[in-house]
């Protein structure tokens, strides 16, 4: 009786990667991974006009980088999100333009801690999320990119400096100096306290 | 959470796109793009290239004679043990989504091309029972099936076939006869006595390429008044049409079009198709049996069609229908090239 092996279907991604070296339509499991939430990610940063042009950009630079992946990495999420980046990188005019247009956009309700502040908290969130936009459009793209990585893209300061090639020492440096940035445009109000939560 | 960050995270969600998943132009986009050009339809699929090489890359399907008999007795679906289903990210909602991903993915493939005395040689494996009013025979199987079919037609071709997990067993041989001039001889022992024909090409001209005329095509009337509803019919006829098209990828991507417009289509996660490669299935049921068009994954290349009882009772409901209606079967395509002639594997 022959022996049945079957795909192991939760292979990491180092080893979808390799396979895709031999034979490329096996990537197609790399994207059917990793499109919703690199869609999800450019689309915040960039917007809806812009978003599935960037990540098909970032998928199709995957692709043809492949044969250069670390295989010793079984996780790609770092360098796909690297990619990523760099292909955002392309589109920086188009993005600030949608923070600053989210920054003039009517102040949003957002949930109240309490009736009774409910119209001040609404109008304070309000306001504060448009300084957030401004401030996010205002940032240099190195900064911003370390800082959105962390807050949107939930990665440590290990992975962060993978994504980007850079050292760990400079991903602290940059987040720091968005940080201040944001507190300082939020505002006096929103700065309580400014522990440096490490990773 | 400090409240920049808190704050910046509220901003994030705020952000959200509307929809679960990225638009699905985007994988057809990205896919496309990433597909190698081959000047001939593949003589060697993916699934079936990386199936003998155990171990390379983690991913291996390799023919399997058990569960295929599992496959055909009465129970739930046909199911592969896996632990988890490779798309995390993307699951399509429904038959139709996996039909028009499928015909996407077909009409990036070119057209095989030959010459009109060529053949189309054809590797498969097939399991068939039948069964006939008041008794049942099943055949042993699975078979695999080396077919060598005339292009336009006219040149004789072979069917040969074996068990499939035994490579020492003789290959049962069925002449194809050509027809040509409007005659061909159907016995070998009397090849004076000819019978009037119509070219059998292995290309066929006839089949629309366009959805609409595809559906009207999978909809014409029932000959063979087999009972079951239009819808069925014109969904079994699905895998009759992709085996005469499979050198021509217009055909098979207006007849997944056209079978995406057919109701009553469910999506079945994890199927094997004959040859024991894992896929999901495009599955409709009627009178007890249930067609599955089973797709590769990843990809959505058409792997095979199962017909398994759906239903314990399901045999008693065929004894009503004509003997035609009770065989059960299970057909996978493994391997498809152009060649010269008879006996040419590649």
């Amino acid at each position: 009786m022959d022996v049945v092996v079957l795909p192991d279907l939760s292979d990491p991604d180092a080893l979808l990667i390799r396979a895709s070296w031999d034979d490329p339509d096996r990537f197609a499991a790399l994207y059917d991974r990793y499109a919703a939430q690199l869609y999800r990610y450019a689309y915040r940063r960039i917007g809806a006009a812009a978003a599935e042009d960037v990540v098909a950009e970032a998928f199709l630079a995957a692709f043809r980088r492949r044969h250069t992946y670390d295989l010793s990495r079984p996780d790609a999420r770092p360098w796909l999100f690297g990619i990523l980046t760099r292909e955002l990188g392309r589109h920086e005019r188009a993005e600030r333009a949608h923070y600053r247009a989210l920054a003039r956009s009517a102040a949003s309700s957002t949930p109240a801690d309490s009736p009774a502040d409910a119209v001040v908290d609404r109008v304070s969130a309000g306001a504060a999320r448009n300084q957030l936009a401004a401030a996010l459009a205002a940032l240099p793209a190195r900064d911003r990119d370390v800082l959105l990585l962390v807050a949107w893209g939930d990665f440590a300061y290990g992975d962060v400096a993978s994504a980007l090639d850079i050292p760990v020492g400079t991903v602290r440096s940059r987040l720091n100096r968005a940080r201040r940035k944001v507190r300082d445009a939020l505002g006096p109000t929103s700065t309580e306290r400014t522990s440096n939560d490490g990773h | 959470m400090d409240t920049d960050l808190r704050m910046l995270a509220e901003l994030g969600d705020s952000l959200d796109p509307p929809a679960e998943g990225p638009p699905i132009e985007l994988r057809r986009r990205v896919l496309s793009a990433t597909r190698v050009t081959r000047r001939r339809w593949p003589a060697l699929s993916p699934g079936s290239r990386l199936a003998w090489q155990l171990g390379a890359a983690g991913v291996v399907a390799t023919a399997v004679i058990a569960t295929v008999g599992a496959g055909l007795l009465a129970g739930p679906p046909t199911h592969v043990a896996d632990p988890a289903p490779p798309s995390l990210a993307f699951r399509p909602a429904d038959a139709a989504q996996v039909l028009i991903l499928a015909a996407e993915r077909t009409e990036q493939e070119p057209e095989l091309r030959a010459r009109p005395d060529q053949f189309l040689f054809v590797e498969s494996n097939v399991q068939q029972r039948q069964l006939t009013v008041g008794s049942d025979v099943a055949v042993p199987g699975p078979q695999l099936t080396h077919s060598w079919l005339s292009v336009d037609g006219t040149h004789d071709g072979l069917t040969r076939s074996r068990p499939l997990g035994d490579p020492t067993a003789a290959w049962v041989d069925e002449r194809q006869p050509g027809c040509r001039d409007g005659r061909f001889a159907p016995t070998l022992d009397r090849p004076q006595h000819a019978e009037p024909c119509t070219p059998n090409p292995a290309y066929r001209a006839d089949l629309p390429t366009d959805p609409a005329t595809m559906r009207t095509y999978l909809y014409r009337p029932d000959e063979n008044h087999t009972g079951l509803s239009a819808d069925q019919v014109a969904f079994e006829r699905v895998s009759e049409v992709l085996g005469l098209s499979l050198g021509s990828p217009a055909v098979q991507a207006a007849v997944y079009r056209a079978a995406a417009q057919i109701p009553g289509t469910t999506i079945i996660e994890s199927v094997a198709d004959v040859a024991g490669r894992p896929g999901i299935a495009v599955a409709r049921t009627d009178t007890g049996i249930r067609t599955e068009l089973v797709f590769d994954r990843t990809t959505y290349r058409y792997l095979g069609t199962n017909r398994v009882f759906a239903d314990p009772s399901a045999a008693a409901a065929l004894n009503d229908h004509g003997w035609h209606l009770l065989s059960v079967s299970q057909e996978a395509v493994l391997r498809v090239a152009v060649v010269d002639k008879v006996g040419d594997l590649r």
